[in-house]
């Protein structure tokens, strides 16, 4: 059920939708994993997309990374239908110590996404130290992967994403593996990467509130198959805080709507 | 500490085998005493004449090894990243892993002769399978996540082999180059055997034919510390070139 | 239909290569040194019919598994003594290591010094080859026994011969099992190898001697025999250790 909401109706006037999914189903075999889902997201929104498992949700990001083509329906970057990965569109995985190159340093991870953009020797270096000043890794920049915890690891898998300088981000419940207090770190850090670029986030999670202090959009999914429950709008106030957006009534208001949609975390 | 112990125990043998050939136990004829290998060895360095056979061994190796490297990982290369190569290709390499490479030798007699190139050619032959099979296994167990990563990052496809395929087979490539060099060794000698133009295997053969037998224990001595030194040195690199590993997980 | 259908894709390859080969032999004038498939295949075939491929086959198994069977027993044997003996590790082991990356072959002229020409001379090299890995991962299999296991045995009174029969060497069996089929995989390549510098018998032997007298058809023949039986033994011996010793790895 899709809710139509205001930017829905402007895109093209007020702002550009960046991402157009139409009908998209995608069937493996014999298992339906997720039955016409369709929405559009806007530039510089941060959707989250929460739902149980089963509910499709990696299906879904890898749809929109292009690394997955739906069985049925279409996923359109701008106006161009997403069949392959596409430059502008950056991927961070959940599994961060299988996405990292580990037998390159944190600087050399960063200056992958360089090379493969072709940018010249001579820049990569000025761009790095900026990119690793962003996510706080400059004291790791001649770490190898192996040496660092898990927090750390994934922060460079978002500052590789960040090299790409990608109109859309696509997080695949990037803070899953991940013990409470380094979560909320990151979470409040991806809030202050994506306030202070015009990227627009999209950001997969199986944790309720996570889903609520991050987006200003959450995307409900139901499981088998995985289809849309609910679109809500999040009005709450930014720059969120760990402490008192969680208090905040409106936040309370809907963890009790989602509790509702989808029984518990 | 290990290696004090290993040292002591081969002087405690040396020892004693001087012993048993002082008292005659042991026949010259088949043992050499120890201080009789010592003065050969002396008398060839002094006198030169087991410069030459090292040298040419060693080049043999050099050559030979090196050429089976990279030709390994060229190969593996094609076979191991394309579907057709490891379906079509891989199966008849796999049929000729157990093929004792030292009976490639009288066949590159029978085709090139005796000469150099025919024993650089049967090391690289015989050398050359660990090393391919080593990197055709590399490419196959490349983590799937990774290619991903490169195609989202879009990732030309050189550039995918040159940052991800190969360093991620490296491990595999280097433990079988670790082999390869001994079984180039091998190789060498058994190939310098056949064709009788120099080298320590034509050292080995000409000092048993002749029955000079210190002359003989001192050549296998040279070769058994060219395996040992071959060894330590592909070691060294390995451990180098590998650094990044994960030794202990951090989570 | 998977089975057959890679059996085909994997024969594509030889078969090709085959009928190039035979092709060019055909159109072209080949050295003295190449021949032909067609005249390979028929040395071969001449050589199973007159039993002579046979012999060889037999002369280098027997040597080969004689020396295996001889260099095995006694390091087990060593191996198990090394590997309860903390003194004996400490003083050996090292020089073990030492002699493991020290080349068979160039032992094998001190060997024709010893034994002279004959299957002596084979099998002492096969021996003395698969001794070394074969002590090693025996030694490894004994340290690594759970010592409750060896305190059963004691408690039930064993006496020390029967404590090694039904104790160690089972629970040591899945490392010395590797040790024996490492052992198993040298023991072809050294006697092969002893055939073609020294010893004149056996399939290796018929290489060389066909290769020094201008025969390509009947090296390349032997050269063929022997992959197929290098590739049986492994084949073998690969299925044998997972049958036996499958349950070792769970």
């Amino acid at each position: 059920m899709q809710q139509k909401t205001l930017f829905d109706t402007a895109h093209g006037v007020l702002s550009h939708t960046v991402l157009d999914v139409r009908s998209v189903g995608v069937t493996f075999g014999s298992r339906e994993v997720m039955r016409d889902v369709s929405f559009s997201v806007t530039q510089g929104d941060f959707i989250t997309i929460v739902g149980p498992s089963g509910s499709g949700k990696t299906t879904l990001l890898r749809a929109l990374a292009g690394l997955t083509t739906p069985t049925t329906g279409s996923v359109r970057f701008k106006d161009r239908e997403i069949r392959e990965p596409q430059r502008e569109v950056a991927v961070v995985f959940q599994d961060y110590n299988r996405a990292l190159l580990p037998w390159r340093t944190v600087s050399g991870n960063i200056a992958l996404a360089l090379e493969a953009r072709r940018i010249p020797r001579a820049e990569a270096p000025a761009r790095i130290a900026e990119i690793l000043r962003r996510v706080g890794l400059t004291n790791h920049a001649d770490d190898f992967p192996k040496a660092l915890s898990g927090g750390l690891q994934q922060r460079v898998q978002i500052a590789r994403a960040l090299a790409q300088e990608p109109e859309v981000l696509l997080m695949d419940e990037p803070f899953g593996a991940l013990d409470a207090m380094t979560r909320q770190r990151l979470q409040d850090e991806i809030l202050e990467i994506w306030g202070s670029t015009p990227t627009t986030v999209v950001f997969i999670t199986h944790d309720l509130e996570e889903a609520i202090y991050l987006g200003n959009r959450i995307i409900v999914l139901e499981a088998d198959p995985g289809r849309i429950g609910a679109d809500i709008r999040v009005e709450l106030p930014r720059p969120r805080n760990q402490l008192t957006t969680r208090e905040d009534e409106r936040f309370l208001a809907i963890r009790h709507r989602l509790f509702g949609l989808l029984g518990h975390g | 500490m290990k290696l004090l112990a290993g040292l002591a125990f081969i002087v405690a043998i040396t020892a004693l085998a001087e012993l048993l050939c002082d008292a005659h136990v042991l026949s010259p004829a088949i043992v050499a005493a120890p201080h009789d290998v010592w003065a050969a060895l002396v008398a060839g360095f002094a006198g030169g004449e087991l410069w030459a056979p090292i040298r040419a061994t060693i080049f043999h190796l050099a050559v030979g090894w090196s050429a089976a490297v990279l030709a390994g990982v060229a190969l593996g290369t094609l076979v191991g990243l394309t579907s057709a190569g490891r379906a079509y290709v891989a199966p008849t390499l796999e049929f000729l892993r157990p093929l004792p490479a030292s009976a490639i030798a009288p066949v590159g007699l029978l085709l090139i002769g005796r000469n150099d190139a025919m024993i650089v050619a049967v090391i690289v032959f015989g050398a050359i399978w660990p090393v391919l099979l080593g990197a055709i296994h590399g490419f196959a167990e490349v983590e799937p996540r990774l290619r991903e990563v490169s195609r989202t990052l879009h990732l030309s496809r050189a550039q995918t082999l040159w940052t991800i395929s190969i360093p991620s087979a490296l491990p595999d490539i280097i433990a079988g180059a670790r082999v390869s060099i001994a079984i180039a060794l091998i190789l060498a000698v058994v190939a310098e055997i056949l064709a009788s133009t120099g080298g320590l295997g034509d050292w080995l053969n000409l000092a048993e034919r002749s029955y000079r037998t210190p002359d003989l224990y001192a050549g296998v001595l040279l070769v058994g510390v060219l395996g040992v030194v071959t060894n330590v040195v592909v070691q060294r690199v390995e451990a180098y070139l590998l650094r990044w590993k994960e030794s202990a997980a951090w989570r | 239909m998977r089975a057959p259908a890679a059996f085909l894709r994997a024969a594509l390859l030889p078969l090709a290569i085959f009928v190039v080969w035979e092709a060019f032999a055909r159109a072209h004038a080949l050295p003295d040194s190449l021949s032909r498939p067609t005249t390979i295949f028929a040395a071969l075939g001449a050589e199973l019919l007159d039993g002579s491929l046979f012999a060889m086959t037999g002369q280098t198994l027997v040597s080969a598994a004689a020396g295996w069977a001889i260099g095995a027993v006694l390091a087990i044997a060593c191996g198990i003594a090394v590997g309860t003996i903390p003194a004996l590790r400490a003083t050996v082991g090292p020089a073990l290591e030492l002699m493991r990356s020290v080349p068979p072959v160039a032992l094998i002229p001190i060997a024709l010094l010893v034994c002279g020409l004959g299957p002596k001379l084979e099998i002492s090299m096969v021996a003395f080859a698969v001794f070394w890995p074969i002590i090693i991962f025996t030694a490894a299999g004994v340290r690594a026994i759970d010592p409750r296991v060896l305190d059963v045995a004691r408690v039930l009174r064993f006496s020390p011969g029967a404590r090694i029969v039904r104790f160690v060497l089972p629970a040591a069996s899945a490392l010395i099992a590797v040790g024996l089929r490492i052992g198993a995989g040298i023991a072809l390549v050294v006697a092969v190898t002893t055939e073609i510098i020294a010893n004149p018998s056996g399939i290796g032997y018929g290489i060389a001697f066909s290769a020094t007298t201008l025969r390509p058809d009947q090296t390349f023949a032997d050269l063929l025999a022997l992959a197929v039986v290098g590739f049986a033994i492994n084949a073998l011996l690969v299925a044998g250790e997972r049958r036996l010793f499958g349950w070792a790895r769970a």
